[in-house]
């Protein structure tokens, strides 16, 4: 009779631990999903759109800031998407993208059909080649020998985050 | 244990677990505020992407930025936007940061080395009610 008794209790704690287990568990899942729920809302609602950052807020300074590579004239105009060739240096893109934390990273060369001429990659601080890049081409002008010509500016970005 | 027992504890798990969920909702909501967590995330990007467009234009520019952060300081360095909750940090007299906001919000932007060597003086703007960003000659300055 004792002996049934024991066992009885026993079952009874094994199903008490069990319940608490299974209570412990379902707490821990509804605190993850609350939190996640709430950190989703706050990221959704504070998204960059995809190719906006790099497309539309960095990658412009390249050909439009006299810091980076646009011409400036003699009256110090500086001329939108015409890219000075003596500009398209190392040194320049390092004055114009210094480093900072920002997740993108760019390398750029320039090609000039006319002139059967490709241009050595330039690249910000951080970049490093890799396979896994978004390439994008961008119609700008260059001057070269005091003339202008139609010229393509390969953009390769690469996305850090 | 008894069939009424059983129930019993079961009623009494499933309140607790109520409990506990909803006191866990309360006060999420709390530490998130509504839409203070968000303001201050979205506003972090709004200005480090202003700042960085700015910084693309060749032209002499002025951009405001009619968002309402008296709830907030921001802090501007040379390349990173933060913004932190103004009931858990101040300013001290000499317009320095006192006291540590856990979920403050940052996010970085590209400077040019020029404008931040010579001219760009790090900006702290406390509870600003819409933000001014003026770059001429390639200077930027930011106003309340």
């Amino acid at each position: 009779m004792n002996m049934l008794t024991f066992k009885k209790a026993r079952a009874d704690m094994m199903g008490y631990i069990l319940f608490l287990g299974l209570y412990i568990v379902v707490l821990a899942f509804s605190s993850v999903f609350i939190l996640s729920t709430c950190y989703y809302t706050v990221e959704r609602a504070a998204n960059i759109p995809e190719d906006v950052e790099d497309e539309l807020v960095l990658i412009p300074r390249f050909y439009n800031s006299e810091n980076c590579f646009a011409y400036k004239d003699d009256i110090g105009r500086v001329h939108t998407r015409v890219i000075d060739m003596e500009k398209f240096k190392q040194e320049n893109i390092d004055k114009c993208f210094p480093e900072s934390n920002v997740k993108y990273d760019f390398s750029l060369s320039l090609e000039v059909p006319e002139l059967a001429l490709n241009v050595d990659p330039v690249n910000t601080s951080y970049w490093e080649d890799d396979l896994l890049v978004k390439k994008i081409v961008e119609d700008v002008f260059v001057l070269y020998d005091d003339a202008r010509y139609d010229a393509k500016l390969k953009v390769s970005i690469k996305n850090g985050q | 244990m008894s069939k009424r027992g059983q129930i019993e504890t079961v009623f009494l798990a499933l309140l607790v677990i109520g409990l506990v969920g909803g006191f866990s909702l309360y006060y999420s909501h709390k530490s998130f505020e509504t839409d203070k967590l968000n303001l201050k995330v979205a506003a972090v990007k709004d200005i480090a992407l202003i700042i960085g467009t700015m910084y693309a234009s060749p032209h002499d520019i002025e951009v405001e930025y009619d968002v309402d952060l008296r709830r907030f300081i921001v802090e501007i360095s040379q390349n990173k936007v933060k913004i932190h909750d103004a009931s858990s940090v101040s300013l001290d007299v000499n317009n320095k940061i006192q006291g540590k906001d856990k979920t403050f919000s940052q996010y970085s932007f590209v400077p040019v080395k020029d404008n931040y060597d010579s001219s760009f003086v790090p900006v702290i703007l406390d509870g600003p009610k819409k933000l001014v960003f003026s770059k001429k000659n390639g200077e930027l300055t930011i106003t309340t």
